[in-house]
């Protein structure tokens, strides 16, 4: 499906409209209110200070050597016994996932924005499979039919009673809105019978070792860790972006992610490296053992090469914790109505232009404030706003034609 | 509503002009100075920019832009002004509409950065009518070759009266002529200061003048974060004894008040604005900043939030 880019007074039709949204704008505020206190918690720690340092030089040396890097992980992950695909568009990826999934199946997802991205929920759906979102706030905007309002968080704009009224449609009876562990534990009941019977899991990447192709994942909720070993097939679906050195490189990333994500202390990393296996019987190593039985891993390009060449490069350092939308005034009265049709906000408009088109961001860039409230809090520095200013000076300069 | 090339056209049309974006006469940016006898090419200017002189003037045009975006008028190829006039709402008429008062108390605030500098020792001259506001709009819009062209007037008229050190007073210009300035002008050699860096705190400010007053403050986010002065507005507070209630984002994690997007999404701008005052007016009723544009949008809002804001050239003395 090709998406034609918004014209400039279609998006601001759109942003004017969106201030009228109160349960949008109470979800944007009451998440943006959170994440300052739990970003209290981080910013002066001093291991989270040093994993800043560490992960940025890990990151600018990553989008040096991104070709070499994504390359080296898929020799190390097919030499470990787990196929691994390279993706240069969106299509090509959908039909690698497709056809590894087949029809008329119960599939698991965990949040990814890559998926996101390609549009694989749906595609599959079309295919005749049964697919379900095992984070509950990617459950909650599936139910809605929704694209993710923020890259941790992609239920941030459904305040609390919006919740209880979406689970009252889809689990037929009344939650209190304040009653926040019972709408959880609805979840939980309704996810359990999916998770059991689903013969696919598909899961993300928050980065990957070139080394030895292990994948890292940080998360709260363990809908991770039961989508990738319960199901006997587990996709793991991610950026070409994501790929770091080594093993420790990929925990560091992926551990700052979460700490900027707003986790204090992530609950849960995991670290996979393959479907489950077993070296009890005489040192020899069996597969499958308790977990999943196969794993495949796609590494999705749509634009990334190509964005190395144009300032646009600085992006791809991104580790996609969402700490700059978070903080970011327009996103805090428009929400994900200021995004593309996956990535919202701040480095969203910037991601929006790697994976969609220069031109899909060129009407969003006019209401970025340039207020750098996005660049101050950046874990790697990312010159977010300066390049939303490009691309906004390159439509300018392409509008007035000078 | 308007879209982006009738916004564009507009201000590049008063900048053909008058050679700044709102289309002001010389003579609205120079008024200030009249009676200070100020003293001529001493090699460290003030620069003004224009911007404080230009609030009220801000204020008309994007109130006029507002109602231009709610009228069923306006869409590609109309231009602004043509449209404005089109609902009886001419932008010439509204700036004749602005009284002595409305444009005294920005005018002051600009007489206040002369004392407070020359109680710190600093004597600076003023360029009157050769000042030329810096453009920063422009490239805040992405419009880098009217940015460009007047960065290099801006600062051929600098040569032309042997400037060698220059005193900027809001952050907007600031960022322009320190920032990018360099970036745009081969050989840029002027020394470039905010007044926040200049103003001796001890010198220039009464111990005291402010005790008993309580306001919360609100920095400015090119202030604190482009030029990372959060810290200095608050050594004029504090000597003054003025009590500071901290807003939940403040220093360089402050949030931007909506201005920079004030003409191309008035609305959008809007409500920025009020959420941001809000937020400070659960802290005090009174909130002090350092710049015109954040001074320009607040203001707008101030019988809607019932907030009170005033530049930090206001209140020391």
């Amino acid at each position: 499906m090709i998406i034609l880019p918004k014209s400039f007074l279609d998006v601001k039709k759109e942003m004017y409209e969106a201030l009228g949204d109160k349960p949008m704008r109470t979800g944007i505020a009451r998440g943006m209110d959170s994440f300052v206190k739990s970003y209290d918690k981080v910013k002066d720690r001093s291991d989270v200070v040093q994993l800043r340092t560490e992960v940025k030089s890990i990151k600018d040396e990553d989008v040096k050597r991104m070709e070499e890097l994504y390359r080296q992980a898929m020799e190390a992950l097919q030499a470990n016994g787990v196929p691994s695909y390279y993706a240069n568009t969106k299509q090509d990826a959908l039909d690698i996932v497709s056809k590894l999934v087949g029809a008329g199946k119960v599939v698991v997802k965990s949040k990814s924005m890559v998926s996101e991205e390609i549009g694989l929920r749906h595609y599959l759906q079309e295919r005749g499979n049964e697919v379900w979102e095992t984070d509950l706030g990617e459950l909650i905007i599936q139910f809605r039919g929704e694209k993710p309002a923020h890259m941790i968080s992609p239920a941030l704009h459904v305040p609390r009673e919006a919740v209880a009224e979406i689970f009252k449609e889809k689990f037929g009876r009344t939650f209190d809105p304040n009653d926040l562990p019972a709408m959880v534990a609805a979840a939980r009941e309704f996810l359990r019978t999916k998770l059991l019977n689903a013969q696919v899991g598909i899961t993300g990447i928050n980065a990957i070792s070139a080394a030895d192709g292990t994948i890292v994942t940080v998360e709260n909720e363990a809908n991770v860790r039961l989508t990738s070993s319960l199901p006997p097939m587990n996709i793991v679906v991610g950026g070409i972006e994501k790929v770091v050195p080594s093993t420790l490189d990929a925990v560091k990333t992926a551990l700052l992610q979460g700490y900027y994500g707003g986790s204090p202390i992530p609950t849960y990393v995991n670290l996979s490296a393959g479907p489950s296996g077993t070296r009890d019987i005489e040192k020899t190593m069996v597969r499958p053992a308790q977990g999943s039985k196969e794993m495949h891993v796609v590494l999705v390009n749509n634009g990334r090469l190509e964005a190395l060449k144009t300032p646009l490069w600085d992006a791809l350092r991104c580790i996609r914790c969402g700490a700059c939308q978070l903080v970011c005034p327009t996103y805090s009265v428009d929400g994900p109505t200021w995004g593309g049709p996956t990535y919202t906000a701040a480095v969203g408009l910037l991601w929006t232009a790697i994976t969609e088109g220069r031109e899909a961001a060129d009407p969003l860039t006019y209401f970025c404030l340039e207020c750098d409230a996005c660049n101050e809090i950046c874990p790697v520095q990312i010159n977010i706003s300066g390049n939303i200013r490009w691309i906004k000076k390159e439509a300018t300069t392409e509008l007035l034609n000078k | 509503m308007l879209d982006r090339k009738d916004v564009f056209n507009t201000l590049i049309d008063n900048w053909k002009k008058t050679t700044n974006p709102v289309g002001l006469k010389a003579a609205e940016f120079t008024a200030w100075s009249e009676g200070l006898n100020l003293p001529a090419d001493t090699g460290t200017i003030i620069y003004t920019g224009g911007l404080y002189q230009m609030v009220p003037f801000i204020n008309a045009f994007v109130a006029g832009l507002d109602r231009l975006e709610s009228s069923s008028v306006g869409g590609a190829g109309f231009r602004v002004f043509r449209a404005l006039s089109s609902i009886g709402l001419d932008v010439s008429s509204a700036y004749a509409a602005l009284t002595a008062g409305d444009k005294k108390r920005f005018n002051q605030i600009v007489v206040n950065v002369v004392s407070l500098l020359k109680r710190s020792g600093v004597e600076v001259s003023y360029l009157g009518v050769d000042e030329l506001y810096s453009g920063i709009l422009f490239h805040d819009m992405g419009i880098d070759w009217v940015f460009e062209e007047q960065a290099r007037e801006v600062y051929s008229r600098f040569k032309k009266h042997g400037v060698r050190k220059v005193i900027t007073m809001d952050p907007h210009s600031t960022v322009a002529l320190k920032l990018l300035y360099p970036e745009i002008i081969q050989g840029y050699d002027l020394d470039v200061h905010h007044y926040l860096e200049v103003v001796d705190a001890a010198a220039a400010v009464t111990k005291d003048s402010l005790k008993g007053q309580k306001f919360t403050i609100h920095d400015p986010c090119l202030l604190a974060r482009k030029l990372g002065l959060w810290k200095n507005s608050r050594a004029l507070l504090a000597q003054a004894g003025a009590e500071i209630a901290e807003p939940v984002r403040s220093r360089n994690f402050t949030f931007c008040c909506g201005g920079p997007i004030e003409n191309i999404a008035p609305k959008v701008s809007n409500d920025i604005t009020i959420k941001r005052a809000a937020e400070l007016k659960q802290m005090a009723d009174t909130a002090i900043l350092a710049c015109p544009i954040c001074l320009a949008n607040f203001t707008r809002v101030e019988a809607k939030t019932g907030l009170r804001t005033l530049d930090i050239l206001e209140v020391v003395r």
